[in-house]
């Protein structure tokens, strides 16, 4: 008779029931045992879940000692992260971009160069390890890669369209890159072409108007703070100025045009390997949309992209090449053996498997003791690059532009780039930029 | 005396639960919410200080956030304008006693089955891929550029992807509405020699204004609200030009590690949002006819 | 005059059935292009494929972990349903019957949380559950969450329908000696079956289309939710088209399956009298 009395007052005690039961479960998973260690790894690199959950496995045989969880890649790369936290999850090591890292520094753990992780001095050259110190010169962050951004160029295009050897050393000065992109033009193949993205262009074609054009890290730094304070004027600056005739002459040329916002690399990819465009401002990573498409016969290779109209500035010859995202250990909510536990994964990670990691993810290695024969032949380049030492400082990139540079610039080197802007305006939206930070 | 012990009794019975659930789950993270709205929490860091109303005055002195505000503005106007006219107009089609009606009603209601995020990406397939194609081959200037590609076009976009979705949402309750419209009444007007039109203006839309209140009170909030959509068409591209509200409130936060900004932002969304429904209802609750 | 009706319903019908092809042709290009290639995808999308390509769907099946996600989502989707229908049903009853001063401040509280942002309640919906109780990666936690945030809106609808249930049938109940808890679930609540599936199928699609709830609770691979996987499954193959169609078609399916079964009653509920609140 009471019946529905009981099943509604079951229905609530089942939910309190539910949640208690719960917490037990939950606690079995967390839980510590005396000589086990439980760690996190928590990446940003997109579609390579797969490989990272390969390696935290072997990881776990070597080290049976240590169980790693791995928490998958999710596109809302921060909100996740931040999630993470405030839920006290927060994982032992993350891979993250070197500003997101200084803006969560509070809550990491700096590596001990002169102790357990001296490793890091050996294998790291000082120069990539810069973006990821404190002001104190501690270090946070350990790279997993360095990648370059540049012109990717296909030689075999290129020949086929002007009939002449290609040697990617002649071009000193945006002029040269006008001309060479004439005469491809003239060949019938579209020269050059910009995917339309505020990534691609607000972060990493505008932080050429800052990097190694401007000099050493001290003198990136003087810049910037100049046109913060409005010292400098950005409109009437040199850099930006040749900078800007470069983007000019890519956008004479440019393949995408017709509608130059379409912003789809997997597109443009595909049309540079079927030959239709012989050059794309993009970095080494762009093997990846060319791999699976590109024509076995074909040469690729990556160079820098011209920024001044003189043959004599180095800079023009020079890669923009910079460390991609650190491994970070966290020590707020992990503990020493956690953060120890971590510490070794990020060795294995980097060192032990560099090879592997090389293959999975086709990218170049910032590290100096280890032989490693990188797969994608734009990354070899990058290689290349650096073993002679013709490369730029991107410490500007990496260190210096606020974490929202790229979507508030990029919208701006979007509007240029479709005409709705010109370069004063542009320069002008761009110096207010800095000025409110 | 009895009675009143069983009416409390009834009332920790069946309202305290579900109240007492909500409460736990929305009021108790609101207030939290709130007061992390007087801080320059970054959102990771474990510290951080109150700072007042530094927040609000910040928004208000923010022009990217006033023109996302003016931005959302058009698109909700739009959005609510557009699929009330046409959930109406499908509810009046489909009430007319074709044949397939049923078969019907659930393809205009299909775009309710999935989520924002998946909606999103399908129709940025089309927007790229179909429609450019259409406009290759027949030459149409209209679709020769894809639409997310500038500013007008990839508003122009997202609204249509809305009232899309929305539209076949209020529909249902439109037909409902139209269902209630007393047949004997319609019978007699049409008697005393009514036409079609007149059945519709004198009639039908007086009795469905309830139908009309509750559907543009949805039709607000939820376009208020859009951002599922919003991120996985346009992303708020091209330059920012269609960020909307929702939107821009989680780049602030989780993008910009600005959290205290980004929540006050959400808060005024809220405030904008209560005020404007508010006022929606109580004004059409007035036009209503009594049933 | 009949004559005229009947040629006015053929036009009727004929406006209709292109509106209804303009409203379903997305889901059928997401249909027939899982089934093609990429390139051909890319290349046309309006063709149709010259051989069916059954292997996309293996693909979005496996990467999607399909038949863990599918379980953990009809896990959620099926308890926080039920329990949040039932739940609303019970609190519209008594704030809706019962004319005092705290139920109608209850009633307009409920109607204005309406219009809360999500992201408003987010990160402190994490920190005080997550990091105080740590129930991360638990889909109960995520369950009880939608069962709290289901609350309000099926209580509006709830309202509105038992308005227009005749009070007389309680004091008839009442008087008979029946408790008023006994008077709801035997004789009001099968009266609200109609309203009682649409609240249903409301709710279940908001919870089973949820993204931003589960990914900020849920984030090791056992305990993720359909809708998760998918976008994981979109965002990381970012060149591979035709799976992805695949794995849309895979996450639309099992929703289509209960509208269809619904579907009847959706209208039918709103019908008795919803629109009258």
């Amino acid at each position: 008779m009471k019946k529905h009395v009981v099943a509604s007052k079951i229905l609530t005690g089942a939910l309190a029931v539910a949640m208690v039961a719960s917490v037990p479960a939950m606690n079995g998973i967390n839980a510590k045992a005396d000589d086990k260690v439980e760690i996190s790894l928590y990446t940003t690199v997109p579609g390579h879940d797969d490989d990272f959950e390969k390696f935290c496995a072997d990881f776990m045989e070597a080290n049976p000692d240590i169980t790693v969880n791995y928490i998958a890649y999710d596109s809302s790369e921060k909100q996740k992260w931040m999630t993470l936290y405030a839920s006290g999850e927060a994982p032992t090591v993350s891979l993250m971009d070197a500003v997101d890292i200084r803006e969560n520094i509070a809550n990491m753990a700096a590596y001990d160069l002169d102790g357990d992780d001296s490793w890091i001095k050996d294998q790291v050259d000082d120069s990539n390890l810069a973006i990821f110190k404190d002001e104190n010169g501690s270090v946070y962050g350990v790279p997993n890669s360095v990648q370059s951004m540049g012109l990717i160029y296909n030689k075999t295009t290129i020949e086929k369209a002007t009939g002449e050897e290609f040697d990617p050393s002649t071009i000193k000065s945006n002029a040269d890159l006008d001309a060479l992109c004439q005469k491809i033009q003239d060949g019938g193949v579209s020269p050059i072409m910009f995917t339309g993205v505020d990534w691609s262009l607000g972060s990493h074609f505008l932080s050429q108007v800052f990097n190694g054009i401007q000099g050493d890290e001290e003198a990136q730094k003087a810049f910037i703070d100049s046109v913060k304070d409005g010292s400098a004027e950005l409109k009437t600056n040199d850099a930006w100025n040749g900078v800007m005739d470069t983007f000019d002459i890519i956008a004479k040329y440019n393949y995408n045009a017709n509608d130059p916002l379409v912003g789809n690399t997997e597109l443009d990819g595909q049309a540079m390997a079927k030959g239709d465009v012989a050059m794309w401002f993009m970095g080494d990573w762009g093997w990846s949309y060319l791999e699976s498409v590109a024509n076995a016969d074909d040469e690729y290779g990556i160079m820098p992209c011209p920024l001044t109209a003189s043959a004599d500035d180095a800079v023009n010859q020079e890669l923009a090449v910079f460390p991609a995202k650190g491994y970070c250990v966290d020590g707020s909510q992990n503990d020493e053996a956690q953060q120890a536990a971590g510490k070794k994964l990020v060795e294995y990670l980097t060192i032990e498997r560099a090879q592997d990691m090389s293959d999975a993810l086709s990218i170049a290695l910032p590290f100096k003791n280890v032989d490693v024969t990188v797969a994608s032949p734009l990354a070899n380049v990058t290689q290349a690059y650096v073993a002679d030492g013709k490369v730029q400082s991107t410490y500007a990139f990496s260190a210096l532009l606020p974490s929202d540079f790229w979507s508030e610039n990029g919208a701006v080197m979007q509007q240029y780039l479709t005409g709705q802007m010109d370069r004063d305006a542009a320069a002008d939206a761009i110096q207010a930029y800095w000025q409110a930070q | 005396m009895k009675k009143k012990k069983n009416e409390i009794k009834l009332f920790c019975e069946f309202v305290i639960p579900p109240m007492l659930i909500w409460a736990s789950i929305v009021v108790l993270p609101l207030i939290y919410g709130i007061y992390l709205t007087f801080t320059n929490w970054n959102g990771l860091s474990p510290d951080f200080d109150l700072v007042g109303f530094t927040n609000y005055v910040a928004i208000f002195k923010d022009k990217t956030f006033l023109s996302s505000l003016w931005k959302t503005f058009v698109y909700v106007f739009f959005v609510v304008v557009f699929s009330n006219v046409l959930g109406l107009a499908l509810a009046l089609l489909l009430t007319y006693g074709i044949k397939l009606q049923g078969l019907f009603r659930t393809c205009f209601f299909a775009a309710n089955m999935i989520g924002g995020v998946v909606m999103g990406y399908i129709w940025n397939y089309i927007f790229s891929f179909a429609l450019t194609k259409v406009g290759a081959v027949t030459g149409w200037g209209l679709f020769q550029k894809s639409w997310l590609t500038s500013p007008g076009t990839a508003l122009i976009a997202l609204i249509v992807v809305a009232v899309w979705q929305l539209s076949g949402y209020l529909m249902v309750i439109y037909v409902a509405g139209l269902t209630n419209v007393s047949q004997d009444m319609l019978e007699a007007a049409r008697i005393d020699g009514a036409n079609g039109r007149q059945l519709l203006r004198y009639i039908k839309i007086p009795m469905i204004r309830s139908s009309v209140t509750i559907c543009v009170f949805m039709a607000i909030s939820r376009a208020f609200m859009s951002f599922d959509v919003n991120l996985t068409l346009t992303a708020g591209g091209p330059f920012k030009s269609t960020e909307l509200l929702a939107l821009k409130i989680y780049q602030t936060a989780f993008s910009n590690f600005d959290y205290g900004k980004g929540q006050a932002e959400a808060l005024v969304l809220f405030v904008i949002v209560a005020i404007i429904s508010l006022v929606q209802v109580s004004v059409s609750k007035k036009g209503e006819v009594q049933a | 005059m009949e004559a005229k009706k009947r040629s006015n319903t053929i036009v009727v019908f004929i406006i209709v059935l292109l509106l209804a092809v303009f409203f379903i042709i997305p889901f059928f290009l997401v249909i027939l292009n899982s089934f093609k290639t990429s390139p051909d995808f890319v290349a046309n999308p309006f063709s149709f494929p010259d051989v069916l390509h059954t292997e996309n769907y293996e693909t979005a099946f496996n990467t999607m972990n399909f038949l863990n996600s599918f379980k953990n989502s009809i896990l959620i989707c099926v308890i926080a349903t039920g329990v949040s229908v039932v739940l609303s049903s019970m609190n519209a009853y008594v704030l809706t019957r019962k004319k005092w001063k705290i139920t109608k401040a209850f009633y307009m509280i409920l109607i204005a949380a309406m219009v809360v942002p999500f992201q408003v309640i987010m990160i402190p919906l994490v920190k005080l559950y997550g990091s105080g109780l740590g129930l991360t990666n638990n889909i109960w936690l995520v369950t009880f969450i939608h069962i709290g945030l289901n609350i309000p809106s099926p209580t509006f609808l709830y309202s509105g329908f038992i308005t227009g249930v005749p009070v007389e049938l309680d004091e008839a109940a009442l008087i008979d000696g029946a408790s008023p808890e006994r008077t709801f679930f035997s004789i009001i609540f099968p009266l609200l079956k109609p309203i009682t599936m649409t609240n249903v199928v409301f709710v279940a699609l908001s919870i089973w289309n949820d993204y931003i709830l589960a990914s900020t609770l849920l984030s090791l691979k056992e305990v993720k939710t359909l809708p998760l996987m998918t976008y994981a499954f979109l965002t990381t193959k970012s060149a591979d088209y035709a799976p992805m169609m695949a794995g849309l078609v895979l996450t639309m399916l099992p929703v289509m399956i209960l509208y269809l079964f619904g579907q009847r009653y959706i209208i039918e509920g709103i019908v008795a009298g919803s629109v009258k609140g």
